[in-house]
């Protein structure tokens, strides 16, 4: 019996063998209970006891490497198909899809809200006013004079004469400045608060100008509150809000009539394009007594922004009638 | 406005580049913008601050200001003329009606005048500011307004009636022929200056054809005079007649001017036509002298946050030409400024400080944090409500929109005249389209569907604004407006546009924690916001929404025609909302509701009913007969066949029981179910099929 010949046969039958059936039928025949491996068992009476026991040995020897072989060839074939099935399962990951439908909150409604928490870290109470003003609220409280033209029909929309209210000349406000009027009038300083809101303006629409747009007023009354302090609150918002290392920050002279000294600041990436962003001064005297405030005991600061024109510059949006509008191509994109 | 740098050079010959001078101006005083070539001169568009405007408009001022900003001193021209011996007493003398509005009146009477036309340089001047040349005596009176900056005026005088320049108020309907030949009917009080019988000139606003400088005048007077500003701009207003001089009079120039540019245009006129001046005009001068201002040096450092030295702070008001003196009281040293004739708008200490810190160089002043007590900012409770609201309808998936405020007439065709009689309208409107405020969101929604829907299919979008209504007797502005919040959507979802917006609808006022909305029939609703809308909605296929029994807004699909008016193709529904009301009868704070660890069990029932039976009805029947086992319901199917059903329609409804205590059982589970169809059943026109 040539244990060591039939080793070589057995092994190379199984590695020729390439499926699981041409597998069984070679463990049938070998390992099986009436396989070729009981049946060498079997003759081994008929060998001296000595002989016995080394082919004995070598019997089992090779049933444990026709049983190792085949354990490993069917891993093997195993792991071969699966690559093959789990292959056809393959999906194309790059394939553009239509993302999901969701809502979209308007930049106006976000960037309000980044601003208003910006002065809410600074200690600004945040109020509304009405955009329905009376002519005292919107022009002579903040000490512009009667005839000046900011009160032609060619910069106000002026009311049809409903019942009065305080026998009042009623406009669309064209600027959130009556908030101060408002505030100072039912609260008393010292106070610190921004009023956002849509204010109105008798313009051409063209991609910079709407009739429409927002502004948010800040005012800040108190006994020493000075104009280096407006210059570091205009700035630590202007800074937080742009997030933006290159923004340049340019302060020069402007007339409003309720403030004296009266600034505009300008915005500027490059140093060369300059954005007016804001509006700002020092209470005017005039605004403080309108409000039954006493200008030797109390000073002011306020400052107007232009959301819209902040919200254009960080977004990079070119036209302002697109914060009107309805298009979900550009809604979509914020 | 434009000014020539050639022209400032006259009176700064050394001046800075252009470029170096726009920044200077920008930083200092206004903002200089565009610089443009023209020839061997370059223009300079400079934003000129209206309350500088009396003086900057004018090379003169202007140049004042620029020396200040760059520590030099101005080259004035000097203003030198001979005067005959003869007196004016022969020329129309003055009579003045309405002394309160005349601040300043100078007459100069000149002889023998040869009118011609002007040198080139003078043409080129006036070029520069699109005035065309007439002839030498108009252009020097031009050339006045534009070096002052003080508008005269030159009457011929031998076409003078009488024996009188009269300055008075008009009467109601006098009539003015202007220079251009154009007839005005003048309203009751305007200005004029007049001879016996006719209206020479608009005071401050336009001279007359009548006594007008032509070829043949021999003999003139010049007047140059300041009026009340408020009164010109009134006039130049009510005749909608707006010019150069009106916008300068209306800037309210100094009456300092007045005298100055007397004395200018007269030496011009001499130089130009030649002539003799006559002494002893008549002039009149009702203004009051300037008071100097006090201003201490410890008040310049508590509105600044910054110290400026003393010797800076002086040196800088010398070079605005303000007088300066200084005096101590009570340990406190005081300057006495008075400011120069030409400054009106440096009246009160912060006006002065404003000089002080612009010249001294604003971005020198460094930004100081505010010291002062702590305190967190608050935000009103209406805000942050609104910003719930907002965020709710995000995660249902709405586009949030702002649009406008304003409607136009045709817009609200569909409102019933009740409604229409409390929109607000604006006087002034300038275009049909934005002629009213909006007294409610689906118009302007309706609108916001039209524009999005050209290109997108499906659109949801949502707006939470203010209306605007008239109220009976407003205490407050803040009264005509009310906050609302509107949805829509349009496109061809399967389920329709009612219910594709009912549903999302419904996961806003969840996620507000709203659970109790109800929804009842619009038709014959009594309420007002009902009524407004009524127009608007189809009156089969629109809701009332309620919270608690009170109506806070509108579901429903547009009419067809509205649908038409606003190009709106496929389905379309709105949900208009009063968010005071939703507000207040709103959510009070979530709370954890338990979630069983028991199994559920589920059945299916469905049920033959009559077409026009409301869903909800049926659920409910089904709701109180399985009492709080049934832990919920759901309607997963109608169908409608009218060859199958006839008049009827099938509900399908899936049934989920699960208690919180203990396993269900099939038994008792299916008791509950023949108590649902028993009770169903009580109403003879239902069929419940299983």
């Amino acid at each position: 019996m040539d244990i060591r010949k039939l080793e070589k046969q057995t092994l190379e039958q199984i590695e020729k063998t390439s499926d699981e059936n041409g597998l069984r039928i070679f463990e049938k025949q070998w390992l099986g209970p009436k396989g070729k491996i009981r049946e060498l068992f079997r003759e081994l009476k008929n060998f001296e006891p000595e002989e016995r026991k080394k082919i004995g040995g070598e019997i089992n020897l090779l049933k444990k490497e026709l049983t190792a072989a085949l354990e490993k060839k069917r891993t093997g074939a195993e792991k071969e198909k699966q690559g093959f099935v789990l292959e056809k399962e393959w999906l194309d990951a790059t394939r553009p899809v239509k993302p999901a439908e969701i809502g979209h909150i308007h930049l106006l409604t976000s960037a309000l809200k980044d601003i208003a928490l910006i002065f809410k870290n600074l200690g600004f109470d945040s109020v509304s006013g009405p955009d329905i003003e009376t002519e005292w609220n919107n022009f002579d409280a903040l000490n512009i004079p009667a005839y000046h033209p900011a009160r032609e029909t060619a910069d106000t929309f002026w009311l049809n004469q409903m019942s009065n209210v305080k026998s009042q000349k009623l406009l669309l406000r064209t600027h959130t400045s009556p908030s101060q009027i408002r505030h100072l009038l039912s609260h008393k300083p010292p106070c610190r608060i921004v009023s956002p809101g849509k204010v109105y303006r008798f313009e051409a629409i063209d991609a910079s100008h709407n009739i429409e747009f927002w502004q948010l007023e800040g005012l800040a009354v108190d006994k020493n509150i000075n104009f280096a302090n407006l210059l570091d609150i205009l700035r630590t918002f202007l800074k937080e809000f742009f997030k933006e290392k290159n923004l340049k920050i340019r302060i020069r002279p402007s007339y409003y009539p309720f403030v004296e000294p009266g600034i505009d600041i300008d915005l500027s990436f490059d140093g060369k394009k300059w954005i007016e962003a804001a509006g700002a001064g020092m209470v005017h005297p005039n605004v403080l007594k309108n409000t039954k405030l006493n200008p030797e005991g109390w000073q002011g600061i306020a400052f107007g922004i232009g959301v819209d024109r902040l919200i254009m510059l960080k977004h990079k949006i070119p036209d302002i009638r697109l914060l009107h509008s309805a298009d979900l191509r550009f809604l979509k994109q914020f | 406005m434009l000014f020539s740098y050639n022209w400032l050079k006259e009176y700064i010959p050394n001046l800075p580049s252009p470029e170096k001078l726009a920044e200077i101006l920008t930083l200092k005083a206004f903002e200089t913008g565009k610089i443009e070539k023209k020839g061997n001169d370059f223009l300079l568009e400079i934003d000129i601050l209206p309350n500088r405007a009396p003086d900057c408009w004018g090379y003169l001022g202007l140049s004042r200001e620029i020396a200040s900003l760059l520590n030099k001193k101005i080259n004035e021209t000097v203003v030198k003329t001979k005067e005959s011996d003869e007196g004016a007493e022969n020329f129309p003398g003055l009579e003045i009606q309405n002394k309160k509005n005349f601040n300043a009146y100078y007459l100069k009477m000149i002889k023998g005048v040869k009118v011609k036309s002007s040198p080139l340089w003078l043409k080129n001047k006036l070029a520069l500011r699109g005035i065309n040349s007439i002839n030498n005596i108009v252009d020097a009176a031009n050339l006045t307004m534009l070096e002052i900056g003080q508008p005269t005026h030159v009457f011929d005088c031998d076409k003078i009636s009488g024996k009188k320049i009269i300055l008075r108020q008009a009467k109601q309907g006098e009539k003015f022929v202007s220079l251009e030949n154009k007839a005005y009917s003048l309203p009751r009080g305007t200005l004029v200056i007049a001879d016996e019988k006719d209206i020479l000139a608009l005071a401050g606003i336009k001279g007359g054809k009548k006594a007008e400088v032509g070829e043949k005048t021999k003999n003139i007077v010049v007047e140059s005079a300041n009026f009340s500003s408020s009164l010109i701009l009134k006039t130049g207003k009510e005749l909608n007649l707006i010019t150069d001089s009106s916008r300068r009079f209306g800037a309210g120039l100094s009456p300092y001017f007045a005298k100055l540019g007397l004395g200018f245009c007269a030496f011009w006129i001499e130089k130009l036509a030649g002539g003799e001046i006559l002494k002893n005009a008549p002039k009149f001068e009702n203004f009051a002298e300037k008071l100097p201002v006090l201003l201490p040096f410890s008040k310049i450092e508590n509105i600044l946050g910054k110290k400026i030295s003393e010797k800076e702070i002086l040196k800088i008001l010398k070079s605005v030409y303000c007088e300066i003196k200084i005096i101590k009281k009570t340990n406190e040293k005081i300057i006495v400024v008075a400011p120069p004739l030409w400054r009106e708008d440096l009246k009160i200490q912060e006006d002065l400080i404003e000089e002080i810190a612009r010249i001294h160089g604003l971005e020198k002043i460094k930004p100081l944090p505010l010291v002062s007590e702590i305190k967190l900012g608050g935000t009103e409770e209406k805000n942050v409500a609104r910003e719930q609201i907002k965020d709710s309808a995000l995660k249902a998936g709405f586009n949030e929109v702002y649009l406008y405020s304003f409607v136009g007439e045709k817009d609200l065709n569909f409102l019933n005249s009740q409604t229409l009689k409390k929109v607000i309208e604006v006087k002034n409107f300038f275009r049909p389209e934005f002629r009213y405020l909006r007294p409610n969101l689906s118009v302007s929604l309706l609108k916001g569907l039209s524009e999005a829907k050209k290109y997108s299919p499906n659109v949801r979008l949502f707006e939470l604004s203010p209306v605007f209504s008239k109220t009976e007797k407003p205490k407050d502005t803040g009264e005509l407006q009310e906050d609302r919040l509107i949805f829509g959507f349009a496109g061809g979802e399967k389920d329709g546009a009612f219910f594709e917006l009912k549903k999302r609808l419904s996961a806003v006022f969840e996620s507000l924690g709203l659970f109790k909305i109800e929804y009842s029939d619009l038709l014959n609703a009594e309420c007002e916001l009902a009524k407004d809308l009524g127009g608007i909605f189809h009156p089969f296929r629109t809701a009332l929404i309620k919270s608690k029994n009170e109506v806070v807004g509108v579901i429903g699909e547009p009419k067809e025609e509205i649908k038409k008016y606003f190009e709106l193709n496929g389905e379309v529904a709105l949900a208009e909302i009063e968010i005071e009301k939703l507000l207040t009868v709103g959510a009070p704070a979530k709370e954890y509701r338990q979630i069983s660890k028991y199994p559920a069990l589920y059945r299916d029932i469905a049920l033959l009913v009559p077409k026009k039976t409301k869903a909800t009805n049926v659920q409910n029947l089904i709701k109180t007969a399985g009492g709080e086992l049934l832990a919920d319901i759901d309607l997963f199917d109608i169908y409608e066949n009218e060859k199958v059903f006839a008049e009827k329609k099938n509900l399908a409804f899936h049934l989920i029981f699960q208690s919180k205590d203990k396993t269900l059982s099939d038994k008792e589970v299916d008791e509950i179910m023949k108590k649902i169809v028993k009770q169903l059943e009580t109403n003879p026109e239902f069929e419940t099929r299983r």
